[in-house]
């Protein structure tokens, strides 16, 4: 791993901890904890892209190429398709929550982050099983 | 699928870094479609043999049952 990876995820951390400690621990505390972490290594990785981007550009390599293209374009194919079953599934369990089943109910911005969460963790993992496993 | 990339590319003195520029993908896919865990475009591996100057079977090659209809 770069260290300039290694800085993001150490700030993105630090980041989604002062965030708990100021929301404090209940449900939409965590989640925005995780969402504020997320939102910086997001941010982190698509900078330094860019840079790899740029470098590699530099030294002459394209930056995309037809592989990439395949992987991300699956990445993306799954991460709708399971991620909207997340979203189902999520609203499926809110309003049973809220009618019949004795479970804790999740308000609606505690569903969109975890929604959106999911979404792009299910975006990431199959980035990175594609990029390895893409034949 | 087999490939004779690695063995061309050692007669020619090119690196991955080399023939991912003369076939304008990125380095990685070289890696990838040398070690078989790619299956190229028909374009893209009709440029890999011309670089060579070989044809496309010549640097390609496919398993036993591969081909059959």
């Amino acid at each position: 791993m770069k260290p300039r990876n290694i800085i993001t995820a150490i700030i993105a951390v630090i980041a989604g901890a002062i965030t708990i400690w100021q929301f404090g621990t209940s449900t939409f505390g965590i989640l925005s904890g995780v969402n504020v972490a997320v939102i910086i290594g997001i941010g982190g990785l698509f900078i330094g892209g860019i840079l790899d981007r740029r470098e590699d550009e530099r030294k002459g390599f394209v930056i995309k190429d037809e592989r990439s293209i395949l992987v991300e374009a699956k990445a993306g194919r799954a991460a709708f398709q399971v991620g909207n079953y997340i979203w189902l599934a999520l609203l499926w369990y809110e309003f049973l929550s809220d009618n019949w089943l004795p479970t804790p109910t999740i308000w609606s911005p505690a569903i969109v982050l975890i929604g959106m969460l999911g979404q792009i963790a299910v975006y990431f993992v199959m980035m990175r099983y594609y990029w390895k496993n893409q034949r | 699928m087999k490939t004779r990339i690695k063995e061309y590319r050692a007669r020619e003195g090119y690196t991955q870094a080399d023939l991912a520029k003369l076939v304008g993908v990125r380095r990685e896919t070289i890696s990838f479609v040398e070690n078989g865990e790619y299956n190229p475009s028909l374009l893209l591996a009709a440029r890999i043999a011309r670089v060579f100057g070989e044809g496309i079977e010549d640097v390609f090659l496919f398993d036993e049952g591969d081909l059959d209809l």
